[in-house]
This record gives C-alpha cells, sequence and structure tokens, in this order.
C-alpha cells in the first residue's frame, strides 16, 4: 500500500508540483503523512487513557524516527527508483490508485485540522 | 484625554488576538526555503556558487565556485532538509500551543493550513510560507499597529465622533 502512495506521491512531485529531487521530497512528504496519522492515533489514546498531552518533541521525534526509516527503505536500497520503474499501482488501476491516494493525503492532513480540536475536547472533558 | 483612554480601551480589546503567532521556527524554515532555491532550482534555471554568484544551469562550474552539483545542489539540499524538518517541527508546536490555550482555533486553523501549505506545495508552497511570514513580520511591528490604530480610530471618530461614555460602545 505505501509502495503505491509513494508511487503517486512521486507522480504529484514530478507532473504537479516539479522538484529538484523529487524523491525525497517524497520521503520527507509521505513520512509527515504517515506521521500525522501515527501522532494522531498515539495522541487521542493518551488523552482518552492518561489525560494527557503529548509534548510536541515526542511527535517531531516520531516523525524523525518514521523519516530515516523510510529514507533507509526507499531512498538508500533505491527502492523508490524500482517503484517508478515498475509503476506501482492497486489492483493496476491507475484512477482507483489516483483516487486512494488522494483519499489517504486528505484523511492524514485532515488531522493536522481536526486532531488539536478533538484532543482538547477530551482533555476538558474529563 | 479622551484620545487616550479610547487608545486603553482599544488596547485591552486587541490584545489577545496577537496571541498565536509562530516562533522563530516558521522563519527559519522560510528562510531556508527561499536559501535552498537559490542555490539550486531548476525551476528557475539558475545556482548559486560559494562565491555568491548565480549562474544559469547550462554551465557546471568550476573550482572558485565549487561546482554546480558539488556545492550548489549539495548546499540546497542541505538547506532544504533542515527547512523541512522546521516546518514539521512548526506543526506540531502549533499543536502544542493550541492545546495550551495559547492560540485560538481560527488561529490555528489558518496556521496549519499555511504550514500543510508550506510542507506539501513544493516552490510554490514554500513562496506561499515566505509570504505568510513576512507579512507576519509586518503586522507585528509597532509602526505597522500605530498606524492601524491611527487608521481606524480616525475612522470612527469621523463616523461617531469623539470616545464618550455615549459611544463607548462602538470601541467594544
Amino acid at each position: 500500500m505505501i509502495n503505491v502512495f509513494y508511487y503517486y506521491y512521486y507522480l504529484f512531485y514530478t507532473k504537479v508540483l516539479p522538484d529538484n529531487q523529487p524523491h525525497s521530497t517524497v520521503v520527507f512528504t509521505l513520512s509527515f503523512s504517515l506521521s500525522l496519522i501515527i501522532n494522531g492515533f498515539i495522541n487521542v489514546i493518551f488523552a482518552y487513557l492518561a489525560n494527557y498531552n503529548i509534548l510536541y518533541y515526542i511527535m517531531v521525534g516520531i516523525f524523525v524516527a518514521i523519516m530515516v526509516v523510510n529514507y533507509l527503505v526507499f531512498y538508500r536500497t533505491r527502492k523508490g527508483k524500482r517503484l517508478v520503474e515498475e509503476k506501482t499501482k492497486f489492483f493496476n488501476n491507475h484512477r482507483l490508485s489516483i483516487f486512494l491516494t488522494l483519499l489517504f493525503f486528505l484523511i492524514t492532513t485532515s488531522f493536522l485540522f481536526w486532531g488539536p480540536i478533538y484532543i482538547k475536547y477530551i482533555l476538558n472533558a474529563r | 484625554m479622551q484620545k487616550l483612554a479610547a487608545h486603553q480601551h482599544i488596547c485591552l480589546v486587541r490584545l489577545p488576538q496577537d496571541k498565536g503567532g509562530a516562533g522563530w521556527e516558521a522563519y527559519v524554515g522560510a528562510a531556508a526555503s527561499t536559501a535552498s532555491e537559490m542555490y539550486y532550482s531548476k525551476t528557475f534555471g539558475t545556482w548559486m556558487g560559494k562565491n555568491f554568484k548565480m549562474y544559469k544551469q547550462t554551465w557546471g562550474g568550476n573550482s572558485v565556485t565549487g561546482g554546480k552539483n558539488k556545492f550548489g545542489k549539495t548546499t540546497s539540499n542541505a538547506i532544504k532538509w533542515g527547512g523541512r524538518v522546521l516546518g514539521a517541527w512548526n506543526e506540531y508546536s502549533i499543536l502544542q500551543d493550541y492545546a495550551d490555550g495559547e492560540m485560538g482555533t481560527g488561529w490555528m486553523m489558518a496556521e496549519q493550513g499555511t504550514n500543510a501549505v508550506s510542507i506539501f506545495g513544493g516552490i510554490y508552497g514554500a513562496a506561499w510560507g515566505v509570504g505568510w511570514e513576512l507579512g507576519r513580520a509586518i503586522t507585528t511591528l509597532d509602526a505597522y499597529q500605530e498606524f492601524k490604530f491611527n487608521f481606524w480610530y480616525n475612522r470612527m471618530e469621523n463616523a461617531i465622533g469623539p470616545p464618550s461614555p455615549l459611544n463607548v460602545r462602538y470601541v467594544v
């Protein structure tokens, strides 16, 4: 699944918003999207169970850890370049892949807006 | 005397809205985006050497410039990554500020939106971020705040007259 997202993020940064170094940009943006989901879950769980808001440098640490892992997996091993050559897709369907990548992007990015409000609501309600 | 009293009244209303600006990370991130594009840009077809001079992408450089790829591209990437990490740092620090009650919901949404554009928007996002931070830098200047106060004060005075117990509700 992540492989397809990688390929479609790559297409975005080569065809829609061309970048000098699309692979490194994809590693960064994909890691950031993933970190939003993971940090969001951890934040909500801690708010519910411990009435605690995670410190932001821990969230940044999680993001950096994800980025290092993605760098090692996709960049250092050249897996990212292979994925681009293979044109990885969901069920070999271009439109479905675009739709699911867009959905993934919107869901993860939306956390930036509703996440803080929801977490504050949990913390205030307890 | 009346003018001073009105000024104090307006300040009391205005101060809470002044809270919620981003920290140094946002400014450094915006500066990094600009510097990165200056050192190496396929979009503009330019790169900058060790001697701080700009060259076209068609020339590879020499020992004086440090080389297009060896110096320009490497420096650009290093700065770009620094700016990116700072952008993410700023994004998460806003979550903390909001949770701590140091920032209102509307301002948090605006900051998160502009950070999302900066992070995902490539060169255009970087430009957006730079513009946003320049706007913030201007609006936090005392001179700008004084100009804004005088502008609205004169407008209100022309519309409803000098401050008095009869029209004080307009100030709020």
